[in-house]
């Protein structure tokens, strides 16, 4: 059972243990969890705070697991598509609330609500990035956090997303422009430029 | 000002440790799900059991007590599995479903409120429309896998049998006898595989509950009162007509109760009542099996397979 385990530790790829574990090999899909857990699991408080993130976890996990027959295996990383699993499972979440409680999708949101409260407490202290940042699409938002949070490449963004380079990278250049011409950002980036220099 | 905006936007990030606890959860609901994809039917217990009954020499009287019996608990485990196994087809075949009303957060919720119950000692008591009843004891344990206690109590209310299913081995004390039987195999796994499925199946293993919390048309109906306890009830009809409810706990989203009515075949509707125990002497006594002083020990039935290489000691 060691030598196994090893073995599968062995294996370079997510694409080849996820192929293993559609012949029968199921631990293999534990393995590729246990790559990519403390991501996945970073990324689900980012957008849903800590108690949601626990609850939610291994829904992901599940999720992945009944749809991996449809991953494509030309991917050796499965990052994204795990980020991709568990952006599903937070719509699916969200949808799922009482309506006077949240909005029934993402992209239905209004402009200026935020669904996010996590994203919400963290950037409290800085009301003129939030008020920025609320005025991003939702798409815009999440390819925005896909790169500078989850440390993913435009292309790989893009597979989170399921939605062409090309168009992942137009949001991003969208979503930076709004946030540079948004009223207040001027000032928290010259402030940010001064904390800077004194270093 | 030359800075960069998402260099700001990354000072925002923050990056919180996957606790070992809430990693081995996760891990455990994944597993339960991996369980189900391999386990795609499985005997109950005592139906597996008494529908294999001993050799030649049991007298005719034994034998009719124990198809009485037989056909109750083999009626509820059929109805009960072909359900379940209809709900999770269904399930799995539509991956968005449901969208309407809190079916998804429920279910999010009990799965959830299943795993931190893995711990526990739990206890699932069924009455039968036939009469029958069980007192099924589940002990901690990880994953779906525990072990189990059955015991069977006739019409009569008098108790019938007590099966254990211990980590490697299976003892029956029948009452109605006075005789007992024990079978012992190495097995690879920590149970047999029917004791182990029954575990998975009443149990509420995440996989299982969330297969069948997710079924296409499921009802909600909140603010329930089941047991005392305010609940929250959800009802799916099965293909032959019947109705399955399954009662969470409002306040911890634990499974309370589940009642099959309306089956077509009328000593099959049952209902389970769930208790959940904190894993003290007590509690964990509920695991033993105890034979009688007097008892005589006889050769086991013929056996449905556990685990293959199962050895028989009579």
């Amino acid at each position: 059972v060691d030598d196994e385990a090893e073995t599968r530790r062995a294996v370079a790829s997510d694409a080849e243990l996820i192929g293993r574990s559609l012949s029968g090999d199921l631990e293999s899909f534990v393995e590729v969890v246990s790559r990519h857990e403390a991501a996945v699991w970073a990324y689900l408080v980012r957008r849903a705070g800590r108690g949601l993130a626990e609850d939610l976890l291994g829904e992901v996990w599940a999720l992945a697991f009944e749809s991996r027959g449809a991953y494509d295996r030309s991917f050796p990383d499965a990052r994204p598509w795990l980020f991709g699993v568990a952006r599903n499972a937070l719509r699916r979440h969200w949808r799922s609330r009482r309506a006077d409680h949240v909005i029934a999708d993402l992209a239905d949101a209004p402009a200026g609500l935020d669904p996010w409260p996590a994203v919400d407490e963290r950037i409290d202290g800085m009301r003129a990035l939030r008020r920025a940042l609320a005025q991003l699409r939702p798409e815009e938002r999440e390819v925005l956090f896909l790169v500078v949070w989850e440390e993913l490449s435009i292309a790989d963004a893009a597979r989170t997303l399921r939605i062409p380079a090309g168009t992942a990278r137009y949001y991003l250049h969208r979503a930076r422009l709004t946030l540079r011409g948004a009223p207040g950002m001027v000032a928290l980036l010259t402030e940010s430029d001064t904390e800077k220099e004194k270093k | 000002v030359i800075v960069d905006e998402m260099e700001l936007l990354g000072r925002l990030k923050d990056t919180e440790p996957l606790p070992p606890e809430v990693s081995e959860r996760a891990k455990m609901t994944l597993r339960a799900a991996m369980a189900l994809e391999g386990a795609p039917g499985f005997p109950h217990p005592g139906a597996s059991y008494q529908l294999q009954p001993a050799g030649d020499l049991e007298p005719a009287a034994r034998r009719r007590l124990r198809s009485r019996r037989v056909l109750a608990g083999a009626a509820v485990a059929a109805v009960l599995l072909g359900g379940a196994a209809y709900i999770a087809s269904r399930a799995t075949s539509t991956s968005s479903t449901p969208r309407s009303g809190t079916i998804a957060y429920l279910t999010a919720r009990a799965v959830t409120a299943a795993a931190d119950a893995s711990a526990d000692v739990i206890n699932a008591r069924t009455t039968t429309s036939s009469g029958s009843a069980f007192d099924d004891w589940f002990g901690p344990g990880s994953g779906p896998i525990r072990s189990a206690q059955y015991w069977s109590y006739g019409p009569s209310g008098q108790l019938e049998s007590d099966t254990s299913y211990a980590t490697s081995s299976v003892t029956s004390v029948d009452y109605l006898d006075h005789t007992w039987w024990t079978v012992s195999g190495a097995a690879p796994r920590p149970l047999p595989p029917a004791a182990a499925a029954q575990a998975a199946l009443f149990a509420g293993s995440p996989a299982e509950l969330r297969a069948l919390l997710q079924s296409a048309g499921a009802n909600l109906a909140p603010d329930v009162t089941v047991d005392g306890q305010r609940a929250v009830t959800l009802t799916t009809t099965l293909p032959a007509g019947a109705t399955l409810t399954f009662s969470f706990s409002e306040q911890s989203y634990q499974l309370l109760e589940v009642r099959l009515a309306g089956n077509p075949r009328p000593d099959a509707d049952y209902e389970t009542s769930y208790t959940y125990l904190a894993p003290t002497t007590a509690s964990l006594a509920n695991l033993k099996i105890t034979i009688p002083h007097g008892f005589t020990k006889v050769s086991p039935p013929a056996l449905p397979a556990l685990n293959g290489g199962i050895r028989v000691s009579g």
